[in-house]
């Protein structure tokens, strides 16, 4: 009774990569919902039209492109409780970082977002390495991190005056 | 009908084709303070104006001393004596208690907790049926000037447009613009609203969207575009990205409770001077400030020179010192906290979709609050001054747009709409805390699975419980529906999987799937939230609704049948003319009589019946003259022709 995974590189005909061309996804999705979208009478799919949605959100995050790459070679870290967990060293800065968004002032807050986002930015790098070499458990293992920062990063933005 | 003698129409392949597919959709600005109806036609858009040529029409509704709706639009300010519902808008798809204590306008029937009612003397009514007058009038609007185009004389308009056979156009179809921040009940008591008006509802439009639809067909822009859409009772920002014909919402926010009423009502309070009058002092302020922008640069043109006309009035009549001093500097004061609200959101739902200021390359400036010159100079600091684009009217931008996809939803156009989920959608889980199923700012249409299961041993049901709004807790957000999902199978807890699906289809309405994955038991669930109205209120209105559109049929009928007497009568008086020598003395006189009798009809305003009758003396007095006229016609074409 398990649902099979879906995989959403297929709806755009691309192969399972994390350097997808970005561009093309934008073009191939435009033109799918050009044609799918119930707005559309003449050939309007509204199973296709949310399909694609659904994919093209998930590529268009390098997130959560990475994640669902590593969800179609057996590790789910969305919904698996045996999935890999990030060790103690990730949890103790997160735990830092998340006391520091929660009595931030207006001047750290913007340097502390930089500090993110860059962050995150060279996690990603190190996953998409990671995925190239199918070392998929060292690559888990550093999204987990990208994805702490990232909710980090959230609850920073979330956090208006 | 044998008097008229008519070239026959020609009708091409194509326009047969076209009259059956063909069918009029309008669009509809339906606004808090103004509501505009328009159509595209030959590429460009067509407003329906009333009577004395105004694209504006009130979203005002008044009532007679008994409580009956008396008149809607302009003409419902027009005696002012008269009892007056406006700004209904605010009130669509809301309950008793959401109903702040400020809120004194309107009295209410404290006693009904189920639904809102507003007591107006010997009557109730909800806001829905406030909102479907004024969608009613729209409509008929819109119809009759449809229809005196036809009386014309074209007979049928070539474009082809579908025609009822008595000759009359019927619209049936509409799209009609909402606020993006509009919840789920305020949507779905808007579609209800139309279809008591009798406008089946092709798609509710996020009024944002509109105006970059708007904007972005008019100008054939493409890249990322901010509308600041700050209204009378709503304020929206939305941003949207425009290529190849696709216009995609990446994202919105906004307060269902802030805008220009609200200014009004600090004006009002400050200066002690009524909600009408302050709104007259806040446009002066405005305009006055227009009016050095177009002696400092000549580009664009003043419009409203009666308001200053209208103003001096006012402060003739009120003489009083206060009003005189005001100053723009005081009602900027007054209003500046809820302007940067405004900014602040913005800013935020820029930051939200990781992206950069500069990356945005116009802001598009909608609703008649915009041209408040402190508007335009806020989002002058956050953007470049060049990006605060301001040659569309703010006022009429979201009607174009409305009337735009309403064009591309007659399947005339290759443009592309894709809209998103205003407010995330989630369910309440045990404690009250919020699980959020579907994101907001997601794209629609949208379907999102998730799987939740039992808390005890043998549990056989579950309540859920649908919630809408961006707060943890479910009693911080909107509350949508309740519903149980029973016969599951008594197991451990935890081992029973229950599948919960939420779909939104493109006009943002939600469906709900439950399924249990073990048997397959599914139960579906559209989420009706209550509109301020139960399911035998909405019975019963759609009853009165059908009988109205008995009215209406009479009344078009009539309006048929007076159309036809006039169209004998213009064409009879103009043979008359032309072959006086074919007529004797007393079948002149004859025919004369029946058309007086029928004009004096028609002073009186008789009954169709009688009009009719009348109609079929004329013709019949008429019926030898009109053989001779053939004949003559006929003999003249043989004659020339040599046989």
């Amino acid at each position: 009774m398990i649902d099979p995974i879906k995989n959403y590189f297929e709806n755009f005909s691309f192969n399972v990569d994390f350097n997808i061309d970005l561009e093309e996804l934008e073009n191939k999705y435009l033109k799918f919902q050009k044609q799918f979208h119930p707005d559309n009478s003449s050939s309007a799919d509204v199973e296709k039209s949310i399909s694609i949605n659904e994919a093209y959100k998930i590529l268009k995050n390098p997130l959560q492109r990475a994640s669902h790459i590593l969800q179609l070679n057996g590790i789910d870290l969305e919904n698996d409780t045996k999935a890999p967990k990030p060790d103690m060293e990730t949890l103790e800065e997160i735990l830092e970082l998340q006391e520091k968004v929660a009595e931030i002032n207006a001047e750290e807050k913007d340097l502390l977002k930089k500090y993110l986002i860059s962050e995150i930015k060279s996690l990603l790098e190190k996953t998409a390495k990671a995925l190239e070499n199918k070392d998929f458990t060292t690559a888990a293992q550093i999204l987990i991190r990208a994805k702490y920062f990232d909710k980090t990063l959230r609850d920073l933005k979330a956090k208006k005056e | 009908m044998a008097l008229l003698i008519q070239e026959p129409i020609s009708l091409g392949e194509s326009d047969l084709e076209n009259q059956q597919s063909q069918e009029i959709v309008i669009g509809i600005d339906l606004g808090t303070t103004n509501s505009i109806v328009a159509i595209i036609e030959d590429k460009k858009v067509r407003f329906f104006c009333d009577e004395k040529g105004r694209k504006l029409q009130l979203s005002v509704v008044s009532f007679d001393n008994d409580g009956k709706v008396l008149a809607v639009g302009n003409e419902a300010l027009e005696n002012s004596n008269n009892l007056q519902i406006s700004s209904i808008k605010r009130l669509m798809g809301k309950n008793l208690s959401d109903i702040s204590n400020d809120e004194t306008r309107f009295d209410f029937d404290k006693t009904n907790q189920e639904s809102l009612k507003i007591i107006v003397k010997n009557y109730q009514y909800s806001p829905t049926e406030i909102s479907a007058e004024i969608l009613k009038y729209l409509k008929n609007l819109a119809e009759k000037i449809l229809n005196q185009v036809q009386d014309d004389g074209r007979g049928i308009k070539d474009d082809g447009r579908v025609i009822k056979d008595d000759g009359m156009v019927e619209i049936k179809k509409a799209v009609i613009t909402v606020p993006a921040y509009f919840d789920e009940a305020a949507k779905n008591a808007t579609k209800l609203a139309a279809n008591l008006a009798g406008l089946e509802v092709l798609r509710l439009v996020n009024e944002p969207t509109a105006a970059a639809l708007a904007y972005g067909l008019d100008n054939s822009s493409e890249g990322i575009y901010c509308i600041y859409d700050l209204g009378g009772g709503t304020f929206d920002v939305s941003i949207l990205k425009m290529q190849k014909g696709v216009f995609k919402v990446l994202g919105v926010a906004g307060d269902n409770a802030l805008g220009g009423d609200d200014f009004d009502d600090l004006v009002a309070k400050e200066l002690n001077v009524s909600r009408i009058e302050a709104r007259k002092i806040k446009e002066e302020l405005s305009r006055k400030e227009i009016l050095k922008q177009v002696q400092d640069d000549n580009s664009c043109h003043v419009e409203r020179s009666e308001t200053s006309h209208e103003f001096k009035e006012i402060l003739h009549c009120a003489q009083n010192d206060k009003i005189n001093n005001f100053s723009r500097q005081e009602f900027e004061k007054l209003i500046t906290n809820k302007i940067q609200k405004t900014i602040t959101l913005t800013q935020n739902l820029i930051d939200d979709l990781d992206l950069a200021v500069e990356e945005i390359k116009g802001v598009v400036l909608v609703g008649g609050s915009t041209r408040i010159p402190l508007v335009r100079n806020e989002l002058a600091k956050i953007f470049d001054e060049k990006k605060v684009l301001t040659n569309l009217d703010p006022d009429l931008v979201v009607a174009v747009g409305a009337a735009w996809q309403a064009y591309n939803l007659s399947g005339k156009s290759e443009n592309l709409l894709l809209d998103v989920v205003p407010l995330s959608l989630g369910i309440e889980m045990m404690g009250g805390i919020v699980d959020k199923v579907i994101y907001r700012n997601n794209t629609v249409p949208t379907s999102v699975t998730k799987e939740f299961t039992t808390y005890a041993d043998g549990q056989t049901g579950m309540q859920l419980h649908v919630v809408q709004g961006e707060r943890e807790l479910a009693e911080d957000c909107r509350s949508l529906a309740k519903f149980e999902i029973k016969n599951i199978p008594a197991m451990k807890a935890g081992f029973a999987r229950i599948a919960i699906t939420f779909k939104v289809d493109a006009d943002g309405l939600l469906t709900v799937l439950a399924e249990e994955k073990l048997t397959g038991e599914k139960q579906e669930i559209i989420v009706k939230p209550t509109y301020g109205l139960n399911e035998n209120e909405v019975r019963k209105l759609l009853l009165e609704s059908q009988e109205n559109a008995k009215l209406d049929i009479e009344k078009r009928l009539l309006a048929k049948a007076l159309l036809d007497a006039k169209k004998d009568i213009s064409i009879l008086q103009k043979d008359l003319e032309s072959f006086a020598h074919l007529i004797s003395d007393e079948e002149r006189k004859n025919i004369d009589e029946k058309i007086f009798n029928l004009e004096n009809l028609f002073k009186k305003e008789a009954g169709r019946t009688l009009i009719t009758k009348a109609t079929e003396e004329l013709e019949k007095a008429a019926d030898n003259f009109i053989l001779q006229k053939v004949n003559a016609i006929v003999n003249k074409n043989l004659s020339g022709k040599k046989v």
